[in-house]
């Protein structure tokens, strides 16, 4: 059988001729496109199938109602159930979440390095090992501080943060030429964020790497340990989506944290795939001002207060008018009169170290949809009350009239004193409301087999050539916005790859 | 490409028709058709032989008529219509078409049938479906597949019920089993692939692909072809609606074959002929000969003997009048009657040849008079049949990259659909008297972000959508029962009200239906170019804001 290179162009992807890829990777978030542009650097062949679409920053910064139509999974509304349930959101797009996040940058810090090592066995992971890693990626996305003047939002923050003599930080941000324009939840439209469509994936395709997008994975096909395959469906121009079978030598699923287990399971493979699903559960919290903030017109805040870190941090979140609406909505009864002031509001969150458990099945009905499911710790409750107050005073501190917790039953914390409360007490668990972008350790990577899903570099047990390169490998929560962990992580595995199968 | 869901959508269907012979046809599905027409011969021979032909004679020169006859011609043409119904409820979400449209194009199928070997109207009317709406020939072929499902399903629920109400002879009760157990397999076959089109797909790759590449792409390529097919059915409405027309449809035939009953004076039973549809329905599937002359007959025949002819059935039948005259002092309705006198093969034949006559002229006339109004001629028909061919002609390539192609489901086909009563729930979320706005200003935020609202709630996972929808449909029936009236019909307080009760309530069950409802009608709102000029007005003179929303 003659072996046809895959041209990657739809058209003539939908031809009766065999195909057959050396690497083929499903995702390109950060995880993915990392992966790509590493391997096709490394001479590899390579494809990658993405769900989303492709977009042009043309096509950023629309209202958050119709971003979310273009460029998030199931139109933005993707609920994670439990007792609480909890509103969760990804990217599907060329670049997955990456073009819709705030671009905040962290290190994995170094305790958390040494505790996943002693914790999972993870072998070659050290602080000096992964510099590099992290050195390329700050580098290709031209991570750093926000380049120009503090916006208003943040300046109040940093007024409370300096009154409760806190330990805050500006968090650097993949955002090098961000002029304030509040579109980072919809892409960002003059480019200033880097989202891996910027600049990672065009640098990949040029090394030879090819994207296909409008491309879902529905199965992967395996066969005594290796996997042969994989089913795709293709949505083409003329309103119909062909079925194709595409095989390759190696696959990655850098599908995310929700679907890379879910196209896993579905694929029945299932050895502690999905059962760890952790997450960063955050409250929000709105503060009016007597001063005019227009956080509606500027980037959102951008420090961080890490005096309770790693269990509890302090930002800054997205606002809109809309949003501020939905975040008063818990209270809309009682709040409904504050919206006219929105000029003189920001919102604010506190984001939690989950410690509760969660898992991600998939669905018998339908596509076979992820299922998300976390359970609240009583210390993640714990947790966000303390949290609660201690946003709370900060902001009163900075001279908030009111602060609007999403706490039903909670309409406004007035004094420092109603804040306070809530370092003794525990908030209604039935009644918060709470949302978390943060999600991972979904397959978790280590060589202790009893727990882990793949090997410390992102080969799934029991299988010849299937990887696992995305959110889903961080085996715990890390604390921190985790893009710069998941790219470091790898370009580290990629590398290893390259290193046992250059020449082959 | 030699799969036709592989051509152009836009390619006409029919367009090779003229090149498309009746040869062709026959060729390719050459044992079906041999097959077909010796079965039919077999048959007709087998009961030329036993038939008295004399007696025939009698009874047909003995024959009541009228009014039965028209009776019976009329409720077939009911059935049709009511066929037609059921296939435009079935396209309804993909195209528009109208009951008679739809029924002509089932009409042309049968008709086709009628006329042409190898079941081959199947095709001819996925094909006149295709080019009538626009819609894929692949979309067609299942949507006729579906049709012919839905058939087999409701012909074997009623043979079961029927043969289990009334008295028969001994053979028909494991026949009706094994048509129960057959029944009872393809029913969970049926709900999994409409429900769980990836569970069927993973199942039959891990089934298929121990078999071969060939086979394991023509199982994912069929498993494919049908769970697009039946995607319909996902919505409850539509699938209840399609179901319960399924039923009245083969009642409605089964009465046809009663008002038959009289012209031998034979007593009408309902159950009885219904027994006798779906045993012949059934027979038919036997490979025959166009218009299954012979099958038809001989299974009708048989039917008809085994409800009424057997010693036990005759016995059975009695004891049970006479029960039920003892019982309830009532004269034995004739309409419902179980007891039908022992009768001959000959007027069974009899009775066989007249229900064949006006189930095979009626549609025929109906179908040809449907080709001529449309401009087809038989050789098109034969033509739209063969483009129309099925997933099992696809091309035999070891390394073919595309397994198959179906049409894509329409973004619009959202579950959620704009309605008066969504109107109405998000324009009690979302403040009104507080805000400076005119109607029109209002109506259109109001209408965005319902429509914004309709559609996140589509894109939720299919299980927390059907939960919703579960959630949803108590809360309208708790309000229709504790108002006496729709919610959407209430007045705007009384929504609000109970919007407000729902939502911030102390039930939390009802507070988290509400939360996503009022978090994006909300958000949408206030997105709203009409909404935020008004608060930029507003915000200049917030006093005034204020003192209207305390008023």
């Amino acid at each position: 059988m003659t072996v046809q290179k895959l041209d990657t162009n739809r058209e003539t992807l939908t031809s009766n001729k065999p195909l057959r890829v050396q690497v083929l990777i499903i995702g390109s978030g950060a995880g993915g496109s990392t992966t790509a542009n590493v391997l096709a650097e490394q001479g590899f062949e390579v494809v990658v199938l993405e769900e989303g679409e492709r977009h042009t920053v043309a096509d950023y910064g629309q209202s958050p109602t119709k971003a979310m139509s273009l460029l998030y999974r199931n139109r933005g509304i993707m609920p994670i159930m439990g007792s609480v349930p909890i509103g969760y959101v990804e990217g599907r797009t060329l670049g997955g979440s990456t073009e819709i996040n705030s671009g905040f940058w962290h290190r994995l810090p170094p305790e958390f390095l040494m505790r996943w090592q002693a914790r999972f066995n993870l072998s070659d992971f050290t602080q000096d090992a992964l510099a590099e890693h992290f050195d390329w990626a700050e580098k290709i996305l031209s991570v750093g501080l926000h380049p120009g003047p503090w916006p208003k939002s943040t300046e109040v923050f940093n007024r409370g943060v300096e009154a409760m003599q806190w330990s805050g930080q500006e968090v650097k941000r993949a955002a090098n030429g961000c002029d304030n324009n509040n579109t980072c939840s919809a892409g960002c439209p003059k480019g200033a964020r880097q989202g891996v469509s910027l600049k990672l994936i065009p640098d990949a395709q040029a090394k030879g790497a090819r994207f296909i997008t409008g491309c879902k994975a529905k199965l992967l096909l395996k066969s005594r340990g290796k996997i042969t395959g994989v089913l795709a469906e293709i949505h083409k121009p003329d309103s119909t989506s062909d079925l194709v079978r595409i095989d390759a030598d190696h696959i990655f699923v850098c599908a995310g944290p929700t679907q890379t287990p879910g196209l896993l399971r579905k694929s029945g493979i299932k050895e502690h795939i999905g059962d760890t699903f952790q997450i960063h559960p955050m409250l929000k919290v709105s503060a009016l001002f007597d001063e005019e903030i227009n956080a509606q017109h500027s980037v959102m805040p951008l420090l961080q207060v890490k005096e309770f870190w790693p269990d509890i941090s302090l930002g800054g979140s997205f606002f809109s008018v809309g949003h501020l609406a939905l975040n008063l909505g818990d209270n809309w009864l009682a709040n409904q009169n504050v919206i006219q002031d929105y000029k003189r509001m920001a919102t604010y969150y506190v984001a939690v170290r989950g410690t509760g458990r969660g898992t991600v099945r998939t669905s018998p009905l339908g596509d076979g949809e992820p299922v998300l499911k976390y359970e609240l710790s009583d210390v993640d409750i714990r947790h966000l009350s303390q949290g609660l107050a201690r946003l709370s005073s900060l902001l009163l501190s900075a001279g908030a009239k009111q602060v609007y917790p999403c706490v039903q039953g909670l309409p406004q914390i007035s004094s420092e004193l109603d804040a306070v409360r809530w370092l003794d007490e525990n908030l209604p668990r039935s009644l918060l409301s709470l949302t978390t972008v943060h999600a991972f350790s979904t397959c978790p990577i280590g060589e202790k087999v009893e727990h882990c899903a793949a090997d410390s570099f992102g080969k799934i047990h029991g299988f010849e050539n299937l990887y696992v390169n995305d959110a889903s490998m961080l085996p715990d929560s890390p604390g921190i916005n985790p893009q710069g962990t998941i790219m470091a992580l790898a370009r580290r595995n990629a590398l290893h790859f390259a290193d046992l199968h250059r020449g082959h | 490409m030699n799969d036709p869901a592989l051509q152009p959508e836009n390619s006409p269907p029919g367009a090779k028709g003229n090149s498309v012979t009746l040869g062709r046809i026959i060729k390719s599905k050459g044992t079906i058709v041999v097959g077909g027409f010796i079965i039919s011969l077999l048959l007709l021979v087998m009961t030329a032989k036993k038939i008295n032909w004399q007696l025939v004679h009698d009874a047909f020169a003995s024959a009541t008529w009228l009014p039965w006859l028209p009776l019976a011609v009329v409720t077939y043409l009911i059935g049709m219509l009511l066929r037609g119904l059921r296939l435009k409820q079935l396209v309804s979400t993909e195209a528009s078409l109208t009951v008679s449209t739809a029924s002509n194009i089932i009409a042309v199928g049968y008709a086709t049938n009628n006329i042409l070997p190898a079941r081959l109207g199947e095709f001819a009317r996925a094909g006149m479906l295709a080019e009538r709406t626009g819609l894929p020939y692949a979309l067609s072929l299942t949507v006729t597949f579906l049709e012919r499902l839905l058939d087999g399903l409701t012909i074997l629920s009623l043979f079961v019920l029927a043969i289990f109400v009334t008295p028969t002879d001994q053979w028909l009760k494991p026949a009706a089993m094994v048509a129960g157990l057959l029944f009872g397999c393809a029913l969970p076959s049926v709900l999994m692939l409409a429900f769980a089109p990836q569970l069927s797909l993973s199942l039959a790759s891990q089934v298929s692909i121990h078999l071969g590449r060939k086979w394991h792409t023509r199982a994912l390529a069929l498993v494919t072809q049908v769970t697009r097919g039946l995607s319909c059915l996902r919505d409850a409405s539509t699938a209840l609606s399609v179901l319960a027309t399924s039923f009245v449809i083969w009642i409605i035939e089964g009465l046809m074959f009663a008002l038959v009953m009289p012209c031998f004076n034979l007593p009408i039973s309902l159950v009885k002929a219904i027994a006798v549809m779906a045993f012949t329905n059934l027979g038919i599937l036997v490979p025959s000969s166009p218009g299954y002359i012979g099958t038809y007959h001989v299974c009708c025949k048989t039917a008809l003997l085994a409800v009424t002819g057997s010693e036990t059935a005759q016995v059975t039948n009695k004891t049970i009048e006479q029960a039920a005259v003892q019982t309830y002092q009532l004269a034995s309705m004739p309409f419902l009657s179980n007891s039908i006198g022992q009768i001959s093969e000959s007027t069974a034949l009899s009775y066989a040849v007249v229900v064949h006559l006006v189930f095979y002229t009626t549609v025929t006339i109906w179908g040809v008079i449907a080709m001529a109004r449309y401009g087809l001629e038989l050789g098109t028909t034969a033509a739209l049949a063969w483009e129309a061919k099925p997933i099992t002609d696809l091309p035999e390539t070891e390394a073919m990259a595309v397994i198959t192609s179906v049409p894509t489901q329409k973004q619009s086909n959202h579950c959620f659909k704009i309605t008066p009563f969504w109107l109405a729930i998000v324009g009690s979320s979302v403040p009104t008297g507080s805000l400076v706005l005119t109607a029109e200003e209002r109506s259109a935020a109001v209408t965005y972000a319902t429509q914004f609202v309709c559609s996140e709630l589509s894109a939720l996972p299919s299980f927390l959508r059907l939960l919703f929808k579960i959630g949803i449909l108590g809360f309208r029936s708790i309000t229709i029962a504790s108002n006496l009236c729709p919610f959407e019909n209430l007045s705007r307080e009384r929504q609000a009200k109970i919007i407000n009760a729902w939502s911030y309530g102390p039930i939390g069950t009802t507070r988290k239906l509400f939360k996503p409802l009022r978090s994006l009608a909300l958000l949408a709102f206030f997105e709203h170019p009409s909404i935020l000029a008004a608060l930029n007005k507003s915000n200049d003179s917030s006093e005034k804001f204020k003192s209207s929303t305390n008023a």
